[in-house]
């Protein structure tokens, strides 16, 4: 153990203290922020309407945390059977309000909609709402909300005729409600319900096909396997929307595959959210999976094979076992994405709730953002991914096959038959894959009126974006390296902190802190940062800034553990050498050391780099002009009803070549480096 | 001094044309849209060759997304002039908005006595069926005839309507149909039903044939309609429900001076006729002609919302056991 002022003279002591300072306010603090709202809840509630004839209705229905019995003479509110107060209707137009226990009541006016009053058991604020009974005619002023007498335990109100006035508890309490009310209301209950369906089905449904795929890859020798590869790689990253807009005017109810082939069917529903999902991920399992069946040791399917073992019980009991950790691994980056996809089921829905769309409504809510209910919301959708990933991981620590691959697999050329069979398997998945986008660019050559595709050729969807929206690609590109750079930086400080260091605290720290984001989807990262940098000191919100912090934050486990791995294969012993030769710990870092694992870093950072390119689920909470990427625009043409998808597929066509020309010069250089693969996982 | 006068005169307009370019607000202004650019694209057009010095950056979002922003923006505006959205919502979250008052609104069949909002356009939100799915005999006269054959048309995947907490038209829509004939009519509906998030999920819905039927706000119905969509327009003679949109001068916007010139433009005569004659809107102004594509109001029964968003939402959501 170190002095204190030994710890104060080593930079890289100062560097962790600093950055571990950065992640707890940037990580952890949103969340407990989140969690914090998530248990505070409005308490109670109630509705009256003032009828022209001088009579006071009670809304049942808009009761809730109050009782309240209403009779001829007034209405008694009550909280727990204790009555609070007492609403007497005196005239069409007035209200005598009493507290029931006495003990005085207070009142002070707001405005001319709203009074606050408190007393014994009670403070309440008193809105009043009135309707307009035609859009013509003279001009009416409703009458205000007034204190007309202010008595010791009873007051008079004046309002509007006809006024609606809504009694509502002032302060929120902090309890178990919120969460309560989530797992037993049928909206809430729905929501996750169809949230474990989509992700464990389309899931499901991906790990099959990619496995199958993957092995045969893995196995046969046959023509045209390397470009393949390459486009499966360009298929794991995929522009938001893109599947579900596409497949919905393929094959919705009168779609242009239903009617040609005169189906009675339609996409949309949870099966196609499924469908369309399934396409999604499909790629990052394949890439997983095929890592590990090509890592496997051959001398181990000899040996099983010669110990009498046929093909298929070698294939269930030696290979499937030993690829196991990789399937695993794409399963579960499967399941995260299939969890937290936003756009799809958005996109390809009417009325299917699924939970990060209902997080996202129920904090973009006309009638108020509900943050209790959005930040409850939050809360189940980490407690969900967090036990995905707590499986993940209990299985992989139970099942460690660990075997040093001395000699790979012998491929085998199979007979034409067969060869043919494989490629036409392959073809059709990456086709599959591929259907979004061959429609997208159909699409972007054609006309749109008020959100109808005409059958003619137009460069017009071009010309216009290059006019109205040609800012976004710029605003893009900024943001993507913005925060690619960061990323690299502080990606490789702490990875070089937490594998060469080893403070005891910090490092520990900086180790779990750098993970949580992995578990946090987008939508509900971005809740968090509206919540925290809102006001100031750290008004963040609308500027650049926080857009780049939260792409930062949510692509920081990737780029930590990128250069993690990178860092294992440089031999500590190199940087001490020049140490030993007299340099200081900086410059032994920088020369040595950061020269050595550029290569590694550089192709980790590309990936995301484009997966920032691409990100939705955070964007459309935190982005504000005139910072407004290209996701953004997307999601304005294609959400709309009479929105022009003609500049939506145009700008999807030009974020596909931003994206798809650098993946395709990574792939060709990455595909032997295994490790980097965590990096192709999307995460939305 | 035939010279001296011509000079003099060069210099005076000069120094007009400085005078007024240097008054004359400029710069950038954010517009948040909550109307689609069918109907930004072409008011926004005039504006850029009558203002060209103002530049207008638009963000369109559905009306809940766009006033969330706006409240949590208050602090720190983003946003210079909030478009479209009902006048209540205006009420409600009127604090978000500075006071204007409008040097046209003489001209407006109505107005805010607080200046909050102006009156744009007032749209009705008729019947729209899928001529591909729905067979004439189907076609309903009145909203009570959608009743009567509900179960055909649940058969054919259920009545579209917006749920009204997540959209305007969804409660207009409800609090309309209910102060016409009754919550009992609502709950009797409600099994066949199709409730949507959001109203854009309704209108689609009808017009790429995935529901039979639901309602649609009768501009963006006629331009499909016309744009030869598989789908018709039926104004029910029993109830139609009719709503307003408005917009409004955000408080401590980064740019108001420009704000102000944007916001009496969208008052003025020749926006509200692009607004009748491109984008098949009923104007507020007296002095313009609805669109001719468009049933008169007076042969209309009309109903507003009438009842609080919470309460109607309340009372719905009760309906359908969430």
């Amino acid at each position: 153990m170190k002095s204190l002022r030994g710890r104060l003279r080593d930079p890289w002591f100062l560097l962790s203290t600093v950055l571990a300072i950065g992640l707890v306010l940037l990580v952890i603090v949103p969340q407990y922020r989140i969690f914090v709202a998530s248990s505070e809840q409005a308490l109670g509630k109630t509705v009256f309407r003032r009828a022209g004839d001088g009579s006071l209705e009670h809304v049942p229905s808009s009761t809730s945390g109050f009782e309240v019995v209403s009779d001829a003479d007034g209405a008694v509110i009550s909280r727990n059977g204790q009555a609070f107060l007492t609403v007497i209707p005196l005239s069409s137009q007035q209200v005598v309000l009493r507290a029931s226990a006495g003990g005085g009541i207070t009142v002070e006016p707001v405005d001319d909609k709203q009074i606050k009053v408190a007393g014994s058991g009670f403070d309440l604020v008193i809105t009043q709402e009135t309707f307009r009974q035609s859009f013509f005619g003279p001009v009416v002023v409703p009458d205000p909300l007034t204190v007309l007498e202010d008595g010791e335990d009873q007051i008079v109100l004046g309002h509007a005729e006809n006024a609606y006035l809504t009694f509502a508890d002032q302060k929120p309490t902090h309890g178990v409600g919120n969460f309560r009310a989530f797992l037993t209301r049928s909206r809430y209950v729905n929501a996750i319900r169809n949230s474990l369906i989509v992700a464990v089905g389309a899931t499901a449904i991906a790990t099959v096909l990619a496995v199958s795929l993957a092995y045969f890859f893995a196995r046969y020798n046959f023509p045209g396997k390397q470009g393949m590869v390459t486009l499966i790689t360009m298929a794991s990253i995929s522009p938001p929307f893109l599947g579900g807009y596409a497949w919905r005017m393929l094959l919705g109810s009168q779609g242009v595959f239903t009617r040609l082939l005169d189906l009675d069917f339609t996409i949309v529903g949870i099966h196609g959210v499924i469908w369309v999902i399934n396409w999604l991920i499909f790629p990052l399992i394949f890439l997983m999976t095929y890592d590990s069946f090509t890592a496997i040791d051959n001398t181990l399917i000899e040996s099983s094979m010669s110990l009498g073992a046929d093909k298929r019980k070698t294939l269930f009991k030696v290979i499937i076992p030993l690829a196991m950790p990789g399937i695993i691994t794409g399963v579960y980056l499967g399941l995260m994405t299939a969890f937290s996809d936003f756009g799809t089921p958005y996109v390809i829905s009417l009325n299917l709730n699924v939970l990060p769309v209902l997080v996202y409504q129920e904090f973009m809510s006309e009638v108020g953002t509900n943050f209790p209910m959005a930040s409850t919301g939050s809360v189940v959708m980490i407690a969900i991914s967090s036990a995905i990933l707590m499986a993940q991981r209990m299985y992989l620590a139970a099942k460690s096959y660990a075997s040093i691959a001395a000699k790979s697999v012998a491929l085998i050329n199979p007979p034409r038959r067969v060869k043919v069979g494989i490629v036409s398997y392959a073809v059709l998945l990456i086709f599959m894959a591929f259907v979004p986008h061959l429609t997208v660019i159909i699409t972007s050559f054609l006309q749109w009126s008020s959100g109808i595709v005409q059958p003619i050729f137009t460069l017009g969807n071009y010309v216009r974006l290059f006019n109205l929206q040609l800012s976004s690609i710029y605003v893009s590109l900024f943001l993507g390296i913005t925060t690619t750079i960061l990323n690299v930086i502080v990606g490789v400080a702490i990875a070089y902190i937490i594998v060469r260091k080893r403070y005891r605290i910090i490092s520990n720290l900086l180790n779990l802190t750098v993970m949580v984001p992995y578990i946090v989807p987008g939508t509900v990262l971005a809740i968090g940062f509206v919540m925290i940098f809102n006001k100031p000191p750290l008004l963040l919100t609308g500027t650049w800034m926080i857009l780049v912090l939260a792409y930062f934050v949510r692509k920081l486990p990737y780029s930590v553990k990128t250069a993690e791995a990178v860092l294992y294969q440089i031999h500590p012993d190199l940087e001490e050498a020049a140490k030993s030769l007299g340099a200081k710990p900086g410059r032994s870092f920088y020369d040595v050391t950061l020269k050595l694992m550029l290569g590694g870093v550089i192709s980790g950072a590309t990936l995301s780099f484009l997966q920032i390119m691409t990100e939705i689920s955070s964007t459309i909470i935190l982005y504000r002009p005139p910072w407004k990427p290209m996701t953004a625009v997307i999601f304005e043409n294609t959400t709309r009803a009479g929105s022009d998808f003609g500049v939506a597929s145009a700008m999807t066509v030009i974020l596909m070549l931003i994206v798809y020309v650098p993946l395709y010069v990574i792939t060709k250089k990455t595909r032997m480096s295994p490790k980097g693969e965590e990096n192709f996982a999307t995460y939305n | 001094m035939k010279r001296l006068l011509v000079i003099a005169a060069a210099l005076f307009i000069m120094v007009s044309v400085v005078g007024t370019a240097a008054a004359q607000p400029s710069g950038k202004i954010v517009v948040y849209s909550a109307s689609g650019p069918e109907i930004t694209d072409p008011i926004l057009e005039l504006f850029s060759e009558r203002y060209p010095n103002i530049e207008v950056i638009k963000v369109h979002a559905g009306t809940p997304e766009l006033f969330s922003r706006l409240r949590a923006e208050a602090n720190n505006p983003a946003a210079d002039v909030m478009f479209g959205g009902d006048p209540l919502t205006y009420d409600r979250e009127a604090d978000l908005f500075a006071a204007f008052d409008h040097p046209e609104k003489e001209n407006f069949q109505t107005y805010d006595p607080y200046n909050i909002w102006q009156p744009f356009t007032i749209f009705v939100q008729p019947l729209m069926v899928n001529t591909k799915l729905v067979a004439p005999e189907y076609y309903p006269a009145t909203v009570q005839d959608v009743l009567a054959n509900a179960q055909y048309f649940k058969d054919l995947g259920g009545i579209a309507l917006a749920a009204p907490n997540t959209s305007s038209t969804g409660w207009t829509i409800v609090s309309g149909v209910a102060t016409a004939h009754g919550w009992d009519f609502i709950a009797d509906l409600v099994p066949y039903l199709s409730v949507t998030n959001g109203s854009d999920a309704m209108f689609s819905a009808v017009r790429d044939g995935e529901l039979p039927i639901g309602w649609i706000n009768e501009d963006l119905g006629v331009q499909w309609e016309q744009a030869g969509a598989d789908v018709k327009l039926i104004y029910p003679t029993d109830v139609s429900t009719i709503q307003m949109d408005a917009y409004g001068l955000v408080k401590n916007g980064p740019n108001p001076e420009a704000a102000k010139v944007f916001v009496e433009f969208l008052g003025t005569k020749e926006v509200h006729e692009i607004a009748s004659e491109i984008v098949k809107r009923r104007s507020v102004r007296v002095d313009v002609a609805p669109p001719g594509d468009l049933p008169p109001l007076e042969g209309l029964n009309l109903f507003y919302a009438s009842e609080p968003r919470d309460v109607v939402t309340d009372r719905f959501n009760q309906l359908l056991g969430n």
